[in-house]
């Protein structure tokens, strides 16, 4: 007798199987506009690729490759060297800029461009005061570098990316036995010798790391490159898709950033795998750091002020002074909406990402099974697809789905559904719980990691059902973990700008939106407001992810 | 009791994981007031099967009962929250987030919240535990920990109590102790058992009957004197004490081996046999074959003496004393035929 099949049977009833099914429906429904954008990609209603080879795809791609290199190198020098400055000497003001230097992470790209753009352009304040100084007349008479071009570009983005390379960066010094540095020194190698021959190639895994999701991010961005006029692959989806209003060219065009970003996954995967090989089980005491002379201790504090100060505190000083002076005009600008927009957005969407984590984690831990951990793998990538991607991926299904049901129902009953889905608060929150569901499924898996399987089986020895067990064992051990995976995820839906856009109801805005109309619109003043709002609502993490660091480096990654 | 039908009863239960079988065919009960002791070395199947009759692991053929009713096979399979088992767990899994008392009253079912209070305490001052009611668990010690966690899975009256190692989490001056008291606390509240151990002198002195287990299969089932006593393959006897192996072949109900004849009758006429002798079955005095010392060890309650016979043979005695014979010295070795048992070569 074989009671295989009896068995699934009774554990239908029992819930184990609604588990089942329900994390299998979330999992399917996160990675619908992943495989969306693939579908349309690979069948498009009309064949463009031959023509996008022909006239702008190179360009896209040459433009996304040459910002991409510039953001890699740039943070990763950035990065790097002030996270070892930080970890391994002691100069003046250390102990402030090894938290100061993740301050430039609270502000979003765009934010940042458009301050500099405000400062840096032909009338603003910085030519104006060179002019005064030097008696030039026009532009002819000297030469200023050109913020909006692709160098401007990569410099905005190194600066508000690079956080990402030096939170791990850091991370991976601080746990690097200090007997390492140790034995090389003494083993005759110099300061130089040591950080190229023996710290980085052990903190290699994680710089790669942070480089990757730094450049996820840059894949990402559309209010830089659109105020810049880059025409990068982001660039080129709205543009083939919104103003060309060509959807399968838009999406193979998304879908070649889709491979960009499955590089930079299988990159990722690889040296996260990498690291924990490298990752030593001791944890020795930590090396002393190593005092710097009198002269180049003021070169580490300059190294490290200037990113600081370029990053975060000159465009927060900006958007401070603008916010108190233009206060009253961006206070009747209808701030108050958009902020309660963003509030309730970026609420609703942490909460319902936190929720549906939890399902599908704990659905997984209770019957795991290929085909339900093999989806949910598909459904957390959503974090590394550009939010533009996202979009169209959401939008086409979204349509043909009210197209679908509108002429059903006019069919059966007479009656006109319009649009039910598409251009609908609830595609935009889609859209959140897609990309940053990720954030939440990655706390909640470790989280769950971390409680031992005996306690559930004792929970359950004890009679108490799945259901029970989670909100009475799980839960109540897990709510540091709930509560920070809640709080990452509204601090990115306040900070999301392409899929925001590309999906909102009609006359529908958020501060993101706002700011970006505004900022782009080189009103900046009107919209500072906002932006400072959402830089402000941006120091949530990095303050988290500081007390992280000094509890545990290892648990930053 | 008037009830004899067993609390629990495994009926050809087969479990594989992938390709690799961990329990083939076995089929044990455990009767009303029993402990049975689940022992073998690891990786032999006896944890999986804990964990198919507690429901953590999904049956896939056979039958399981406990208390009368069939809780996995025959088309259907009980949750473990419906099966009425309580367990306790190696590392005892007390909820960390949850006070003592909260922990024994997690599994106390009932709407009164004030009985469900007193069933925890009554059973919290059973096991000695009463003071520390309101402390949380990673402030007690290992043996109070465990004393909490048996209290746990005995306050909703389990039918059966499952046990899993439970005692290995221990250090060694404590672990008797909380074994003698767990015995007397299940005695008391008359709960039947199935306790899992790698550890042969914890199953003899645990169990009323121990079951061997090797490969997925049961290789004995029996009270700890016969399994001593009898062992039914060499296997067995190894694993609850050192065994001198010799080899010898069936002649005219004997066998001859280098220490001398012992009497059999079971295997065929010039079968191919192994002796196997226990090192407390060995003992040097007047009779028996000569024999030189090469070593001897004092260990305090016996010594290890290892001798070499006139053939080349070596062999190991366990000798009552601290004063054993030297190197070297020439002894006669005998043997008690009560602990040599003949095995056929497998």
């Amino acid at each position: 007798m074989h009671v295989g099949a009896a068995h699934n049977k009774t554990r239908w009833l029992t819930g184990e199987g609604t588990w089942h099914v329900g994390g299998l429906l979330i999992a399917c429904a996160v990675a619908l506009p992943i495989v969306a954008v693939a579908w349309l990609a690979i069948f498009p209603s009309e064949n463009i690729w031959p023509h996008l080879f022909e006239t702008v795809l190179w360009g896209y791609i040459d433009n996304t490759v040459r910002l991409m290199a510039g953001v890699a190198i740039g943070s990763v020098v950035i990065g790097v060297g002030t996270a070892w400055l930080v970890s391994t000497t002691e100069f003046p003001g250390r102990r402030i800029f090894q938290w100061a230097l993740m301050l430039p992470l609270a502000a979003p790209t765009y934010i940042v461009a458009y301050v500099y753009t405000d400062l840096l352009e032909f009338a603003g304040p910085v030519q104006s005061a060179l002019r005064g100084m030097f008696g030039w007349q026009s532009a002819r008479d000297y030469w200023f570098p050109e913020i909006r071009s692709v160098g401007g570009a990569i410099t905005m983005m190194t600066l508000t990316l690079y956080p990402y390379v030096y939170l791990l960066s850091r991370a991976a010094f601080l746990e690097q036995a200090g007997v390492t540095r140790e034995v090389s020194r003494t083993l005759g190698a110099g300061p130089w010798r040591t950080f190229f021959r023996v710290a980085l190639p052990l903190a290699r895994p994680a710089v790669v790391v942070g480089m990757t999701l730094a450049l996820m991010e840059t894949l990402n961005d559309f209010g830089t490159v659109d105020f810049f006029a880059v025409r990068t692959l982001t660039a080129g989806v709205f543009n083939v898709w919104l103003t060309m209003g060509n959807v399968g060219g838009g999406a193979q065009i998304a879908l070649v950033m889709l491979g960009f970003v499955v590089l930079l996954i299988l990159l990722e995967r690889l040296e996260r795998r990498r690291r924990r090989y490298h990752a030593l089980a001791t944890r020795h005491r930590r090396a002393s750091r190593q005092r710097l002379g009198p002269r180049t201790r003021w070169v580490a504090t300059l190294a490290c002020l200037l990113p600081v100060a370029l990053g975060f505190v000159v465009p927060g000083a900006v958007l401070l002074r603008n916010a108190v002076v233009f206060a009253e005009e961006s206070w009747s600008s209808r701030f108050p909406d958009f902020a309660i927009n963003s509030l309730v957005l970026a609420a609703g969407s942490a909460v319902l990402c936190v929720v549906l984590a939890t399902f599908l984690a704990y659905a997984v831990r209770l019957r795991g099974g290929a085909l339900l951990s093999g989806t949910a793998r598909i459904a957390s990538l959503g974090y590394a697809v550009p939010g533009a991607v996202l979009a169209l991926g959401i939008l086409n299904p979204f349509g043909a789905f009210d197209n679908a049901f509108d002429g059903w129902m006019r069919d059966t009953l007479g009656v006109s559904t319009g649009l039910l889905l598409s251009g609908t608060v609830a595609a935009v929150m889609f859209a959140y719980v897609v990309r940053f569901f990720a954030l939440s499924y990655g706390a909640l898996e470790s989280g769950l990691g971390r409680i031992k399987p005996s306690m559930e089986m004792a929970a359950r020895t004890l009679g108490e059902g799945p259901r029970g067990t989670l909100f009475r064992v799980h839960l109540p051990l897990m709510k540091g973990t709930l509560v920070t995976a809640a709080l990452l995820i509204f601090v990115d839906v306040m900070k999301e700008l392409p899929a925001t856009l590309l999906l909102r109801p009609f006359n529908f805005d958020t501060l993101a939106t706002y700011v970006y109309q505004f900022g782009s619109s080189e009103q900046l003043e009107l919209s500072s407001l906002g932006a400072l709002s959402i830089v402000a609502v941006g120091l949530v993490p990095v303050v988290l992810l500081n007390q992280t660091v000094a509890r545990d480096p290892s648990e930053v990654m | 009791m008037s009830d004899t039908t067993p609390v629990l009863i495994f009926d050809d239960v087969r479990h594989r994981y992938g390709q690799a079988v961990a329990v083939d065919g076995l089929s044990l009960t455990v009767g009303v007031g029993e402990v049975v002791c689940l022992v073998g070395p690891s990786g032999c199947g006896k944890s999986t099967t804990l964990r198919l009759a507690a429901g953590l692991e999904t049956l896939q053929h056979g039958r399981v009962s406990i208390g009368g009713r069939v809780v996995a096979g025959e088309g259907r399979s009980l949750p473990p929250e419906d099966r009425n088992t309580g367990m306790v767990f190696q590392d005892f899994a007390l909820f960390p987030h949850l006070k003592v008392i909260d922990n024994v009253m997690f599994g106390v079912r009932g709407k009164d919240a004030a009985d469900k209070r007193k069933r925890a305490e009554r059973i919290l001052d059973h096991v000695g535990m009463a003071r520390y009611a309101q402390t949380f668990p990673h402030e007690l010690s290992g043996g109070e920990q465990q004393r909490v966690a048996l209290a746990r899975a005995l306050a909703p009256r389990p039918a059966l109590m499952l046990l899993d190692e439970p005692f290995s989490g221990l250090d060694t001056q404590l672990r008797d102790s909380v074994r003698d008291d767990t015995l007397s606390i299940l005695a008391e509240a008359g709960t039947p058992a199935l306790l899992v151990t790698h550890d042969p002198r914890e199953a003899m002195r645990m169990a009323d009957r121990v079951a061997v287990m090797r490969s997925g299969r049961l290789a004995q089932v029996g009270p700890p004197a016969d399994i001593y006593g009898a062992p039914a393959s060499l296997f067995v006897a190894r694993f609850f004490g050192h065994v001198n192996e010799l080899r010898g072949t069936v002649q005219a109900n004997s066998v001859e081996t280098p220490l001398g004849r012992l009497p059999t009758t079971e295997p065929a006429l010039g079968a191919a046999v192994t002796v196997g002798i226990r090192n407390e079955g060995l003992f040097l005095g007047d009779t028996g074959v000569p024999a030189t010392v090469l070593s001897a060890r004092v260990l305090g309650p016996y010594s290890v003496v290892e001798l070499v016979l006139a053939d080349g043979t070596t062999v190991t005695a366990h000798v009552p004393g601290t004063a054993p014979p030297g190197p070297d010295d020439k002894v006669n070795v005998d043997f008690d035929r009560a602990q040599a048992f003949v095995f056929e070569e497998e």
